[in-house]
């Protein structure tokens, strides 16, 4: 399993008073963090974004831009949500501390602060902050791996981030939560991250499987799960990775599930690759155009390979200009 | 009769570095260091807090009084730190009447704590003081 190794954490302090901030950093300093001060709102923001800190102190009343609102930006920005953001109350300021949970705050000290409770809470939230930059490099190794993988096969290039942009998109249309359109999105890129178990000579042969070559090639989905098992973040992932090539009506792999046993981000996933597999080219044959592709959905949607609400909101969603042109 | 809101807090008359240190984990050094940036920087935030309750404006008020408070309670819990508390309050409620007696004691408050940090700055802990 990952684990985060010790390292020295980067701490920012907002504050507008300045005995604060030196308390702060001088705490903060003789417990080895790295500490970097801002005296208000705008230059706490500006040091967010240039210096990427693993723990945010921030003080709620700053010239400016207060500190709940800095706390609110951080929070809604991608790039920064996972940073841990500390409030720095007065002891009597509960609606501050309200405020504060809604805009996203994971800890509060009150003034004035204890040094040891500050020390303990820092180093708390940079323990966890570290495991999350663990776990996002051992992702961003996963993903890389997955693109590593569909480069082997020159015609499947862009596929990956096709699928990922697909899936948002169906994800979208039906009205899925933000979860699971992340997990839509990172299941575009891992989906076939375990056809690393599977030979080129299986990959990238011109024609048809054998049936041993075929038996190999459908392992690749339990691979893939097996590789991403110990990773809780892609726990959401796993199901996409595990399930993408089941079928509604039991005919699929790896399992033959049928029915509602194949989890929704799994069917939503299928259907885009079918898609975007059959609108690419192939040694074998050529790339089909959308229209084609399209009807090839609808038929087996009929079929009952795919659920047809999926498949019409699909198609919906490559517009005219995509569905209808050729 | 003198008016209870102008009268002193007894708390601002009895500062003494033993809770700071404690608080500090004993370290004198940093507790000196804070006394100077203090002593340097409350006039200024009191000089803010004059302004805004000459200029009449609540909230700025409540924020001035809030950052003095929030300041002054890293050396002490009652005197100055009650009396800006007072003058938050004041400010978050718009109830300005009267409060130019309290700021006049808040005036006095921290004067002499200055006073005191300043001699703090200078000696150091007192022997058998620091706990």
């Amino acid at each position: 399993m990952i684990e985060a190794l010790p390292r020295r954490s980067r701490v920012l302090v907002a504050d507008d008073t300045e005995s604060v901030r030196s308390l702060f950093e001088r705490l903060l300093r003789s417990d080895g963090h790295d500490v970097i001060s801002a005296a208000d709102g705008h230059a706490a923001l500006d040091a967010i974004q240039r210096d990427r800190p693993d723990v945010v102190l921030l003080d709620v009343e700053m010239p400016g831009m207060d500190g709940l609102e800095v706390c609110r930006r951080l929070k809604s920005d991608p790039a920064t949500r996972l940073t841990p953001v500390v409030m720095v109350t007065g002891q009597t300021d509960l609606s501050d501390r309200i405020r504060g949970i809604e805009a996203g705050a994971d800890e509060f000290l009150s003034k004035p602060v204890h040094p040891q409770e500050l020390r303990v809470r820092v180093r708390s939230l940079s323990r966890v902050k570290h495991l999350i930059d663990a776990l996002d490099s051992a992702e961003a190794a996963f993903v890389a791996l997955a693109l590593t993988i569909e480069a082997r096969d020159p015609s499947t290039n862009g596929h990956c981030e096709r699928l990922a942009q697909h899936a948002v998109r169906l994800g979208r249309a039906l009205s899925l939560g933000d979860d699971d359109l992340d997990a839509l999105h990172r299941g575009g890129y891992l989906h076939d991250v375990g056809k690393i178990g599977v030979p080129d000579a299986i990959l990238l042969k011109p024609g048809p499987l054998t049936p041993d070559e075929f038996a190999l090639m459908k392992r690749h989905p339990q691979i893939g799960d097996s590789l991403c098992a110990p990773l809780q973040s892609l726990r959401r992932v796993r199901p996409i990775v595990m399930c993408h090539h089941e079928r509604l009506d039991g005919s699929g792999y790896p399992s033959g599930l049928s029915g509602s046993e194949v989890p929704l981000l799994a069917q939503i996933v299928g259907i885009v690759d079918v898609f975007d597999a059959l609108t690419s080219e192939r040694p074998y044959r050529v790339a089909l155009t959308p229209r084609e592709a399209g009807r090839y959905l609808e038929r087996q949607a009929q079929s009952g390979k795919f659920s047809q609400h999926h498949v019409e909101a699909f198609l919906d969603t490559l517009g005219a200009a995509e569905t209808l042109a050729s | 009769m003198t008016d209870s809101s102008s009268r002193p807090n007894r708390d601002s008359l009895e500062w003494t570095p033993a809770r700071m240190l404690s608080r500090l984990d004993g370290d004198v050094e940093l507790a000196q260091q804070l006394a100077a940036i203090f002593v340097d920087e409350y006039p200024r935030m009191l000089d803010r807090l004059r302004a805004a309750l000459t200029s009449g404006v609540a909230d700025d008020v409540r924020r001035a009084a809030h950052a003095l408070k929030g300041s002054v309670s890293n050396f002490i819990d009652g005197g100055p730190t009650t009396t800006a508390f007072e003058l938050e309050n004041r400010g978050r409620s718009g109830q300005l009447e009267g409060t130019s007696a309290v700021l006049d004691r808040l005036e006095r408050e921290l004067a002499a704590l200055s006073t005191s940090l300043r001699q703090f700055q200078s000696k150091g802990a007192p022997p058998g003081r620091e706990s």
